[in-house]
């Protein structure tokens, strides 16, 4: 099926504990698209991606990966299936040097020099014990160590979190740089990200996909803005 | 005391330095990386010193009875983390019944099996003689000890700091879910650190054997205290400084036997309870880093 694709998630139901974040999120996800999932705080956006990455239990739904089903799949292997993963805590070993956090990823070969091409920024601080770097050097670390596993998926959740908004512009223009046959779903709440990176988005609300659509619907219907994501000056700046 | 009995005294304390680095190293290794209390260490190692007294009975070699303690340790430490004791990461509680109960269940099936009484061990054929080194006399078995210990200490750093295992168990320590999203089982890590640890416990009951002069069912009781307080002087978790305080253990254990027979038993105690009121961090504490 050559229109199948990448990543589909249908009717998707999720458990942390006795408590149901996810009562049925579907979204569709193709090669070399970047998916913007969008909502308030707590509408189970990184819930959804700790789902398809396996540290979340489907309780009902399913979670395909080309076709196949991967829900019920342990984390490592969801990851050798081409997933790649960085969380909004961007889950760097601080006490490793960058360089150690990379080898985590992939032993040093071409693919570290494509990679760090596109990361100078961390190629300089190789040495560098991890947990020195500035919260901009971290997250580009989280993405290029990512990278290095060449995923075919990359799920990113909020990477501009706690970023001055010169360090953002820099991690918007990578990841733009780098977006061309990269397929990505995007976790993000600064809508001014989400529009320079997206081409579609999905918006979750308690749990549920609610709305869908080009990214353009979303710029220019403010009232689907404004009714699902009540986002405040803040969550807007440019 | 003349320079040539300050030789043998300090190449003793090396060599019991070294019986309790390889002894200390594997509690440190557990509980460093996997933050793991195990209260079974000093049962694994008293299973090792009756490895090499059956072995040696048999009238196998040193390098037979290492082997099997070695390789017996490690599938027996593997299994165990398998099929029990991964069940209480992240529990302390559950890890102290759990290791406790395992300890005392090991040390009642070697007493059903090898009975209550200490057995000795026959002197050394191999490395059974003295040597002369600088005045002093030492045991050509005691060298290899302490060229035993030397060995262990740098394989396990080459392994810690230089191998992809070792990267990657580092790595889990701090973020497993981390290691697991970038496609590395660490769970399988954690087994096999697990499995060097307990081998380290057989291997250093193995060497120790020959030293104490045979095996007991009460070892493991006396030898888990000294584990722990060498695990504590060196700054638990740290795998330098467990090496630093068993060579200070017994180091200064061998020199005190020399003046005052008694004074050995007592210099592990007053050495950690002198660290704990002026540096209750350990000699060499985790800065940060784990090992």
């Amino acid at each position: 099926m050559p229109d199948a694709p990448l990543l589909a998630l249908r009717g998707l139901k999720a458990s942390i504990g006795p408590f149901r974040i996810l009562e049925g999120v579907d979204l569709e996800l193709r090669e070399g698209e970047t998916l913007v999932l969008l909502g308030r705080n707590g509408a189970g956006k990184t819930t959804t991606l700790r789902s398809i990455m396996g540290f979340v239990e489907a309780v009902d739904g399913s979670i395909e990966l080309d076709g196949e089903a991967i829900s019920g799949l342990s984390v490592d292997r969801v990851a050798r299936r081409g997933v790649g993963y960085v969380p909004e805590d961007r889950g760097i070993f601080s006490t490793l040097t960058v360089e150690e956090n990379l080898r985590v990823a992939a032993p040093p070969g071409p693919v570290w020099e494509r990679v760090l091409d596109s990361f100078p920024v961390v190629r300089e601080r190789l040495g560098a014990r991890a947990g020195e770097l500035s919260g901009g050097q971290q997250q580009m670390l989280a993405v290029a160590r990512a990278l290095l596993r060449e995923p075919r998926l990359l799920l990113l959740d909020e990477p501009s979190t706690g970023l001055a908004p010169a360090v953002i512009t820099e991690l918007v223009e990578t990841l733009r740089a780098l977006q061309s046959g990269m397929t990505l779903l995007l976790v993000e709440q600064n809508l001014s990200v989400a529009r320079q990176l997206g081409q579609r988005f999905t918006i979750l609300e308690e749990g549920r996909t609610v709305a869908s659509g080009p990214m353009r619907e979303l710029t220019d219907d403010s009232s689907l803005t404004e009714r699902f994501l009540a986002l405040g000056g803040a969550e807007q700046r440019a | 005391m003349d320079g040539g009995t300050a030789v043998t005294l300090f190449l003793n304390g090396l060599a019991l330095g070294a019986i309790l680095f390889l002894l200390a190293s594997g509690l440190t290794l557990i509980f460093g990386l996997l933050d793991f209390v195990n209260f079974a260490h000093g049962a694994f190692f008293m299973v090792g010193a009756y490895v090499f007294a059956a072995i040696a009975a048999e009238g196998g070699s040193i390098a037979l009875a290492f082997a099997v303690a070695i390789a017996g340790g490690a599938a027996g430490g593997f299994v165990l983390e398998r099929v029990l004791l991964r069940r209480a990461y992240g529990n302390e509680l559950h890890q102290f019944l759990l290791t406790l109960g395992l300890g005392l269940i090991i040390t009642e099936i070697v007493r059903i099996i090898a009975g209550p009484n200490f057995q000795a061990v026959r002197e050394l054929e191999y490395l059974g003689g003295n040597v002369s080194v600088l005045g002093g006399s030492v045991q050509e078995y005691r060298l290899f000890l302490i060229a035993l210990g030397v060995a262990v200490f740098l394989g396990m750093l080459y392994v810690l700091r230089r191998t992809r295992i070792g990267l990657i168990v580092r790595a889990g320590v701090e973020d497993p879910s981390m290691v697991e999203a970038l496609g590395t089982n660490v769970r399988r890590g954690f087994s096999i650190m697990f499995a060097v640890g307990t081998a380290l416990a057989l291997l250093a009951g193995a060497a120790a054997a020959p030293y104490y002069g045979g095996a007991g069912p009460a070892l493991g009781e006396e030898q888990i205290v000294l584990a722990f307080v060498i695990a504590v002087v060196g700054g638990l978790g740290s795998y330098l400084g467990s090496a630093l305080a068993a060579v200070s253990v017994g180091l200064l254990s061998s020199y005190a036997a020399f003046y005052w027979e008694p004074g050995a038993s007592l210099v592990p105690v007053l050495l950690m309870a002198l660290v704990l009121l002026l540096r209750p961090q350990g000699l060499i504490p985790q800065a940060g880093a784990r090992i």
